[in-house]
């Protein structure tokens, strides 16, 4: 199954970005490979049940240090 | 521009009603009876009407930005960057909002009629029919809706037909009971909110003509909030409130009860085209907005790049976003605080300061010719 989730994302980026790159919209192409990062980040830590570090906790770890 | 198709206010109309009927249907009846008893029906009709509060604001809006969506004069209106910023929270709601309907519709069809399915199997399959959508554009959403709306009155329309026999009206009374401080609180919850009137501010700009999008939003609401109250008070009146508030489906357990001459019989099908086809507009309209959204708010020429890695996070997001199907209906069952922040404050501020804007504009204006 994780073979899958992985073949399915790599189809993602082989479906987009060609047709970026032909037709060059680089912004566009960054844009999409930067949420394409995020997605599978999350995406795979959902599959394998890590838990990713809730950007909120951080803050509120950082106000508790100022105080 | 982002979207070359364009869309008649009749479709627009059409839209806001499947996205407003088809999470309701489900979920809507349960809660309402459990807080409001037999006045369930009173609390559908009143959030219809507050929908028309961030409908009026939006068209507003829209009237004063021709050619713009929301998320593009929010930028004109409050700056770059804090227009860009309340832009990505709208897409970070839509997006939340896609995960949880996502998650609803797999839920209900597993506890209903798949009980051996794995919940990866609907959540895929339906993510994957919502990315097609949004990649044929917001012309082929709104035409397929088209169709699709046919299906769904019908289906309801013979239903509540077929369900007559069974009422029994007594069960109603006695009405206008609840605390109308508890009718307020339970008709801003979001399902019963007729808040997806917001969308307008963003279809508008793709409509042939703009100018009828609040008569199309308003008579949306009206239309759902009048058949959501009929079907709740069609289940009222087959159950009774007691019951209606411990059934996790109730619109489903009531159609399961009609059987004409004991042939006509298994009506729950028709609940299930309603539910699959109108959760399919709605996730891909939803995705839709998202991914137009951030492709605005990044400055992109055109919203397909986005759309793919924007589903496989809604579909991860729908995978944790609840652990079951209980802890769902906790949680859809409260008034959210973000809903009506971005669907009334959000827009309620563009409008101020469009306003103001426009005001000391005029005035410079005119000083500006008297010198």
């Amino acid at each position: 199954m994780f073979v899958l989730l992985i073949l399915g994302l790599l189809g993602i980026v082989f479906f987009e970005a060609p047709r970026l790159i032909y037709k060059r919209y680089w912004k566009e192409l960054a844009v999409f490979l930067l949420l394409w990062v995020l997605a599978s980040l999350i995406a795979v830590s959902e599959f394998l049940e890590i838990q990713l570090p809730n950007p909120l906790e951080l803050a509120a770890s950082l106000l508790k240090l100022k105080r | 521009m982002l979207e070359k198709g364009k869309i008649t206010p009749r479709q627009t109309g059409e839209l806001l009603f499947i996205t407003m009927l088809a999470s309701a249907v489900l979920f809507v009846p349960n809660f309402t009876a459990d807080k409001v008893a037999q006045d369930a029906w009173l609390v559908l009709l009143l959030g219809a009407l507050f929908g028309l509060i961030p409908l009026f604001i939006v068209y507003r809006l829209g009237l004063h930005h021709p050619e713009k969506t929301l998320f593009q004069y929010a930028e004109t209106v409050l700056g770059k960057w804090p227009g860009k910023l309340l832009t990505l929270t709208y897409v970070w709601s839509y997006l939340r909002l896609t995960a949880v309907i996502i998650r609803e519709f797999s839920e209900f069809l597993i506890t209903s009629f798949m009980p051996n399915t794995p919940l990866s199997v609907f959540v895929i399959s339906l993510a994957f029919m919502a990315v097609w959508a949004v990649l044929a554009g917001l012309e082929v959403i709104a035409r397929m809706n088209e169709f699709i709306i046919l299906l769904v009155g019908t289906a309801l329309v013979i239903v509540m037909l077929l369900s007559l026999s069974n009422w029994d009206l007594h069960l109603l009374l006695p009405p206008f009971q609840a605390n109308p401080l508890t009718l307020l609180k339970t008709a801003v919850i979001p399902d019963v909110w007729k808040a997806e009137t917001v969308t307008v501010g963003i279809l508008m700009p793709f409509m042939t003509r703009p100018k009828k999008a609040f008569v199309s939003g308003a008579a949306a609401a009206c239309f759902a909030g009048v058949l959501l109250a009929i079907g709740i008070i069609a289940a009222t009146a087959v159950f009774s409130h007691h019951l209606l508030a411990t059934l996790q489906f109730p619109i489903y357990n009531f159609v399961r009860t009609i059987n004409v001459g004991k042939f006509l019989s298994r009506f729950e099908v028709l609940v299930m085209v309603v539910w699959v086809t109108g959760i399919f507009i709605k996730t891909s309209l939803f995705l839709y907005l998202s991914s137009l959204g951030l492709a605005q708010a990044a400055g992109l020429r055109e919203y397909r790049p986005v759309v793919m890695p924007l589903a496989v996070i809604c579909m991860a997001w729908a995978f944790g976003v609840y652990h079951n199907i209980i802890e769902l209906t906790r949680a859809i069952d409260r008034p959210q605080f973000y809903i009506i922040a971005l669907s009334l404050l959000a827009p309620l501020l563009l409008l101020l300061v469009t306003l103001v804007r426009e005001k000391t504009a005029g005035r410079r204006q005119a000083g500006d010719k008297n010198n």
